[in-house]
């Protein structure tokens, strides 16, 4: 049987060794980029990540086979109703709309102000299309394992993917700054135009 | 390179761009150890700090540390907390200890009083043996189940069906750890599950209460999370400070536990035991999927 580093102040039991501290210590911060990205706010990704680790931390003996897995399943679990909450309330110092009109500067502000925009539309998404975005792209996993990770069909993820996708179009299409000639697209990026793309569906849905 | 997949590589930077400043605390280790130490120790910081300072005290006025001890001479007997005084820590601790101490026991337990099936569990923890015997409420037997065995080795079953006269065993592996569904409490745990469990909760002082005839503290249980549904109830004898009642309550509907903690005795550690009546059918495989789980989730 493995032993436990013994740790003074810990009762006997609670096996929390040296490795939660590596773990925490190496994926840490990516566990919290994708809570933020689940969240769209830094302080409840924090306070969710803490939540999972010390539910990691209490069941380490079997969290620490696949530590990272562990908590972010805990981490998808609890960001659902973190999401439906903090869409009920009122979001803490939201940005101006100004920050995002880069529309007539710099190459490098237009693109960095579309990748906000990209990270805004993501956090107008309802929960579970949001956690299939974030799970298949941000943490690139495959469709099976966020049908597992969520508790769904793998046909169910596709469609959320799908949905997502052309929802994310749309909220851009919505949010893209005008353009000097009027038409509202940023045509710099033929891909963010919602007319096109309207009612296709996504090739990467299957991935 | 087709537009969706354009536009999924530009979701996925734009994601990778937005998040690239997040970065965790580098105390974040410390702290989620922090809070998981203050979380264990909670319930025995509320009830080992009091006995502690008690103790500390008693030995202080043992030694004539106290007050005007030199001029009253050793006061050791005066140290008993006055009845009035008595406190949630006091009560969490004694019960913490007299659950330690399980082991000295056979546990007899009984449950479902009033419902169609009754449960009667007799427990052997220093031998991990226990026994459940499910009745109807006309009397008719339904089940015998013997587990025997640990946590880390697994157990070995035995049930038998009376009402279609047949046996069987059966071999359970050792369970992975629980999953993260509150506390409860059932008539098959064990002292050491019972006291899992406590430690787990937090306890609220409710009162003096007697049960079956018995001066007993009756205590409340707290779930760690909040919301969830079982609310649990604690009596513990006022002498020993071991369980006499239990009530887990779900939606208004209790399953109240009665607990008796007797010597091991010769007479006491034979209700442990379970033979299969001579008469009675030998499945060697057991009917299918009917088997139960094991010493907490047995049949019953």
């Amino acid at each position: 049987m493995a032993t436990a580093t013994p740790e003074v102040g810990v009762p006997t039991g609670v096996k929390v060794d040296a490795s939660f501290d590596a773990f925490v210590g190496a994926r840490s911060t990516g566990l919290l980029r994708t809570a933020y990205l689940l969240t769209g706010d830094h302080g409840h990704a924090e306070d969710l990540l803490q939540t999972a680790l010390l539910r990691a931390a209490r069941h380490w003996r079997r969290a620490r086979e696949a530590p990272e897995a562990y908590v972010r399943k805990i981490l998808v679990n609890l960001s659902r109703d973190r999401i439906r909450l903090l869409r009920r309330r009122p979001r803490e110092a939201p940005l101006p709309d100004g920050l995002d009109r880069h529309a007539t500067g710099t190459g490098a502000d237009e693109h960095l102000a579309e990748q906000h925009r990209m990270a805004r539309a993501l956090a107008r998404l309802p929960a579970r299309q949001r956690q299939v975005v974030v799970l298949r792209f941000f943490n690139d996993l495959s469709v099976a394992h966020t049908a597992e990770l969520i508790g769904c069909s793998e046909g169910t993820v596709k469609s959320y993917t799908a949905r997502a996708l052309t929802q994310l179009r749309l909220i851009l299409a919505e949010t893209t700054p005008a353009t000097a000639d009027g038409t509202g697209q940023a045509a710099t990026n033929p891909s963010f135009t919602a007319q096109r793309l309207r009612g296709r569906k996504p090739a990467h849905v299957n991935r | 390179m087709s537009t969706d997949e354009q536009f999924v590589e530009s979701l996925t930077a734009a994601l990778r761009t937005e998040t690239a400043g997040v970065q965790a605390p580098p105390t974040l280790a410390a702290t989620v150890r922090r809070r998981h130490r203050r979380q264990v120790w909670t319930t025995r910081a509320l009830g080992i700090t009091p006995v502690a300072v008690l103790a500390a005290a008693a030995i202080a006025v043992a030694a004539g540390g106290a007050p005007g001890a030199g001029q009253r001479g050793s006061t050791a007997g005066g140290a008993d907390p006055a009845p009035g005084m008595r406190t949630v820590g006091q009560v969490t601790a004694q019960t913490d200890a007299a659950l330690a101490k399980g082991d000295d026991y056979v546990v007899h337990s009984t449950s479902g009083a009033g419902r169609q099936v009754t449960s009667e569990v007799w427990t052997d923890p220093a031998a991990g043996r226990q026994r459940q015997d499910s009745t109807t409420a006309n009397g008719e037997r339904v089940n015998s189940v013997l587990t025997e065995g640990s946590a880390e080795h697994g157990w070995t079953v035995l049930v038998i069906n009376h009402e279609d006269s047949t046996w069987w065993t059966a071999q359970r592996p050792a369970p992975s750890d629980e999953p993260d569904q509150g506390i409860t409490l059932t008539a098959q745990d064990t002292p050491e599950q019972i006291r899992a469990a406590l430690r787990a909760g937090s306890l609220a002082l409710v009162g003096d209460e007697q049960v079956n005839g018995t001066d007993a503290i009756h205590l409340r249980v707290a779930q760690p999370a909040a919301g969830l549904p079982l609310e649990i109830d604690l009596w513990v004898d006022a002498t020993t400070y071991l369980p006499c009642r239990s009530s887990v309550a779900k939606r208004g509907q209790a399953q109240i536990i009665d607990y008796s903690w007797l010597p091991r005795t010769a007479e006491h550690l034979a209700k442990v035991r379970l033979a299969a009546p001579a008469e009675y059918t030998h499945l060697a495989d057991g009917p299918v999927s009917t088997a139960p789980a094991g010493p907490a989730g047995a049949a019953g």
